[in-house]
């Protein structure tokens, strides 16, 4: 009996296969409780729970197993092992590049290799993380280049320094952002890193504002450390043009700091789509606190109805998943989301996803630049 | 239905699972050595491959810090750029070291650590330059060597990789031995059961082959002693139960040709017998038969020399008939010309009647036109007498002209030639009356003579015509009397054609009888040879029923070797 318990249990852990009755099980990574994952977590919820309502996938509820990985790679291959011993059919997330590259691996070497759809991953080395891997959300190529264009096209500066977060993103970001400016003939007078939610900048935004050169200040980093950074710069008085990439998203929060900082954006909660008012509107209803979904809150709940299109055309296998996912868009339909239409290309990116440009105006986040 | 119920089947089974035996170990023995070959290639290029990925990641950071250096000592933007790619480019050579397959999660962290300390170091060296540039060089040299403590976790972790991927490849390695030596000998266990599976497949190959042929064998070797009694043999291959099948068939067929033999061979000896008698029989008869062939032979002949006699005697009628014949046809050809004078003559004298007729009639004619001819020559004597008298005054006349002619002297010329002409005149006149009287002589004297012809010939033709008359009445008779012979010799000539015609007839039948005669003769002749070869044969056959009757009795003795 105990051969049998311990064959099954393999073979569960090999085929990550469910009851075929029981509920469908699925994966949510990611820094769950700081204020990009929270929302993720919400949406994630709120769509599970639209699916159960209406009666699961083919009868079967699914269910979420939640593992935090605080945005620490560490974490983030400790949660990989663990949702794959679970036995998890997929995974959503994780949320920030580094985390997804460190997690990947272990993802990719179990028995039968967990399909991986993060929301927000946008660092250029994630389609190279295995096959097993899919994002919904554009690259930091596309948000540094369409920074850079904004920056010489929409504002007409063409020389400025750049604060990068010495982690994957920030790297992808710093680098996008540089190669396009100066093909746009702009100048980086000076690219300087740092580290950490709480950085000191302040060697750097002392030179800048000792060279007087420097048109904008880019912050590639995330909100927290963009925060810090704005008011270590107004604390210079260094009243430059901020802007930066999709990490800043809900600077807003920041109030009078934020004010006139630009970002980049795979999505905005004041987008005018149906799918997406319908969105906000169940979110705002479902979590009154919360406040607006993020980019990664949205993927999110999209990431969860396109796993249950998937299951219902292919099978509720890792494998069936994976398979689906990979041709969605070609053999499966397009699936239309609150972020836009989801179509994988030959790389588990997505086949076309515009970047948008939002300015903080009066502390609402509002539409800058259409693509 | 059986598979292996023929010996090709067998064959092919056993020599099939050995070889699919040989196939298995072979494949075995390949598939290890290239599994241990591939494990072996893979374990050696990930290790080549990662030892280069360590020596670029770390000579890349090496790199990186001596730039970060170099900064500090003669800060330049070049510098700053190159201390930004180099930094870029090992972080490109840790995300591909990532990338490396079979990482553990201890890897994966201690990754995540390089990357952490990489970053805290250039971090640091970034604040360094920061100070530089603000002039700040006590701060600057604080976070330089702020820089030193994660360049040295950077690299303790970095051999900690190192070691860690040594362990996994020297792992690998001896995972691979063991597979290697557990394929071994699984090779080697392969190879025990291919011999063992092998040996049994070609023993009870070869016994289930061997078995039924020793049964065939003993089969035949009791058939070649003559027992043909049935046989019991066992299941056996489909090949060998067809033989075994056949065998039976033959021994059958061979127990009923034999039983049939001896069947035959009593029945041969009897017929024998029997066909000896006979043949004495038949000798004796055709003795007889050519004693009777003779006899009829000889009256045969004696026919045929009668026949020849009679023959003789047809061919001389034959011949008289034909001379008959030949003497009526010349009777009634003489007959015909005879019938055909005589009618001829009758015509003639009929026509000499006629002509005597004629002839008395222009005699009596001719007498008329006699006296007629005298009467008018006596008067042209009357003219003539006349013409005398016109001549003598013809000269009269003439004689006054010529003399007036005279006496008119000149104008007389015309009477001058009147009188001329008259004399010319009387001159001829007196030549013609002379000439004309004495023509009228002759002619008197001819008519004369001609009365006294005709008077001649009136006789002789009374006397013609009388015979004449006579001779028609005789030819008469002669034409009726010929017509009346050369009817009968016609009716002779028919006589002899149909005298000749039966001659024709009985020759004919005297021919066929000759030749049925010769046909007689010559049948008899065959008939002869023949019943002479019936008495040659008559003792072949005899000859031969005594063979045959030998040839019975060893028959018999032969086949009573046979077991039935």
């Amino acid at each position: 009996m105990k051969r049998v318990c311990a064959g099954a249990i393999a073979l569960c852990l090999v085929f990550g296969c469910n009851s075929p009755q029981g509920p469908i099980r699925i994966g949510l990574a990611g820094p769950l409780a700081d204020a990009v994952g929270r929302p993720m977590r919400l949406a994630a919820e709120m769509a599970v729970a639209e699916i159960n309502a209406g009666g699961g996938i083919e009868g079967r509820p699914l269910e979420l197993s939640e593992r935090d990985d605080a945005g620490d790679p560490d974490s983030a291959v400790q949660v990989a092992a663990d949702l794959t011993r679970l036995g998890v059919v997929a995974v959503i997330g994780h949320v920030f590049s580094g985390t997804t590259l460190a997690a990947a691996p272990i993802y990719a070497d179990a028995p039968a290799p967990v399909p991986v759809i993060t929301p927000s991953s946008s660092a250029p080395e994630v389609a190279q993380a295995g096959n097993h891997v899919f994002r919904l959300c554009p690259t930091d190529l596309e948000h540094g280049a369409a920074l850079a264009t904004w920056i010489r096209s929409g504002l007409g500066l063409d020389r400025g320094a750049v604060l990068y977060l010495n982690n994957p993103y920030g790297r992808g970001i710093r680098q996008a952002f540089v190669t396009r400016l100066e093909a746009m003939g702009g100048v980086v007078i000076e690219s300087d890193p740092y580290l950490g939610a709480t950085p000191d900048v302040g060697p750097y935004l002392d030179r800048i504002a000792a060279s007087g050169t420097a048109q904008f200040l880019v912050v590639a980093g995330n909100r927290e450390d963009a925060t810090v950074i704005l008011t270590q710069a107004r604390a210079r008085g260094i009243t430059l043009p901020v802007l930066g990439g999709d990490g800043l998203e809900g600077i807003e929060a920041a109030g009078s700091l934020a004010e006139g900082v630009y970002a980049t954006a795979a999505y905005l909660p004041g987008l005018d789509t149906p799918e997406n008012q319908r969105f906000v509107r169940a979110y705002r209803a479902r979590y009154p606190e919360a406040g607006a979904p993020n980019q990664p809150a949205a993927a999110s709940y999209d990431a969860v109805y396109l796993l249950r299109d998937v299951i219902r055309a292919r099978g509720a296998t890792r494998r069936d998943i994976r398979e689906g996912l990979a041709v969605l868009g070609d053999e499966l339909p397009p699936h239309q989301g609150v972020t836009g239409v989801l179509a994988f290309d030959g790389r588990g990116g997505l086949a076309r996803m515009p970047v948008l440009i939002s300015v903080i105006r009066n502390g609402d986040v509002a539409l800058a630049k259409r693509p | 239905m059986n598979l292996l119920g023929s010996l090709r089947n067998r064959l092919i089974a056993g020599l099939g699972l050995l070889l699919l035996l040989f196939l298995a170990l072979v494949a075995a023995g390949i598939g290890s050595l290239r599994a241990v070959n591939r494990a072996v290639s893979n374990e050696l290029a990930s290790l080549v491959s990662n030892s280069a990925l360590v020596t670029d990641l770390v000579g890349a950071v090496a790199d990186e810090v001596r730039a970060g250096e170099a900064y500090l000592a003669t800060p330049s933007t070049v510098l700053a750029l190159e201390f930004l790619r180099l930094g870029d480019s090992s972080h490109a050579y840790r995300r591909r070291f990532r990338q490396v397959a079979g990482l553990s999660a201890d890897d994966q962290s201690a990754l995540n650590r390089v990357e952490s300390n990489q970053a805290r170091m250039e971090v640091a060296y970034a604040r360094a330059h920061a100070f530089r540039d603000l002039g700040h060089l006590d701060e600057a040299r604080t976070e330089a060597a702020a820089a030193r403590a994660p360049a040295d976790s950077f690299v303790a972790d970095v051999r900690s990789l190192t070691r860690r991927q040594q362990t996994r490849v020297s792992a690998s390695i001896a995972a691979i031995g063991r597979r290697a030596r557990q394929r071994e000998v699984l090779v080697w266990l392969l190879l025990a059961a291919a011999i063992g599976l092998g040996s049994g497949t070609a023993w009870v190959t070869v016994r289930s082959i061997e078995t039924p042929l020793y049964q065939l064998i003993e089969a035949a070797r009791r058939f070649g002693e003559g027992d043909l009694r049935p046989l019991e043999l066992g299941t056996m291959p489909a090949e060998l139960a067809t033989l075994a099948r056949a065998m039976g068939s033959m021994g059958t067929r061979l127990r009923t040709v034999i039983e049939s033999v001896i069947r035959e061979s009593r029945g041969i000896g009897m017929s024998a017998s029997d066909l000896s008698a006979m043949s004495e029989e038949l000798a004796a008869g055709s003795q007889e038969i050519t004693r009777a062939i003779t006899a009829v032979t000889a009256s045969a002949e004696r026919q045929v020399v009668e026949v020849r006699g009679a023959d003789q005697v047809i061919a001389a009628w034959r011949e008289s008939a034909a001379r008959d014949a030949t003497t009526a046809e010349r009777v009634v050809a003489e007959g015909e010309q005879a019938n055909a004078l005589a009618q001829r003559h009758r015509d003639e004298l009929a026509v000499a009647g006629r002509g005597l007729a004629a002839l008395r009639q222009a005699v009596q004619t001719a007498g008329t036109q006699t006296r007629e001819l005298t009467r008018r020559a006596d008067a042209v004597a009357e003219l003539l007498d006349l013409a005398r008298q016109l001549v003598s005054q013809s000269e009269v006349l003439a004689l006054n002209a010529a003399v007036e002619a005279a006496r008119a002297a000149g104008q007389g010329e015309g009477f001058s030639a009147i009188a001329a002409e008259t004399r010319r005149l009387t001159d001829a006149s007196r030549e013609a009356t002379a000439r004309i009287a004495t023509r009228t002589e002759t002619l008197k004297e001819q008519i004369a003579a001609l009365e006294a012809t005709r008077q001649a010939i009136a006789a002789q033709a009374l006397k013609v015509e009388s015979t004449t008359q006579r001779s028609t009445v005789a030819l008469a008779e002669i034409a009726r009397a010929t017509e009346t012979m050369r009817e009968n010799a016609m009716q002779v000539a028919r006589s002899a054609s149909e005298s000749r015609g039966i001659a024709g007839r009985l020759a004919e039948l005297r021919e066929r009888l000759e030749a049925d005669a010769r046909e007689n003769v010559a049948a008899n002749e065959s008939v002869t040879a023949g019943a002479a070869e019936q008495s040659a044969a008559t003792g072949e056959i005899a000859t031969a029923a005594a063979g045959l009757l030998e040839a019975s009795e060893r028959l018999a003795a032969l086949v009573a070797e046979f077991k039935v």
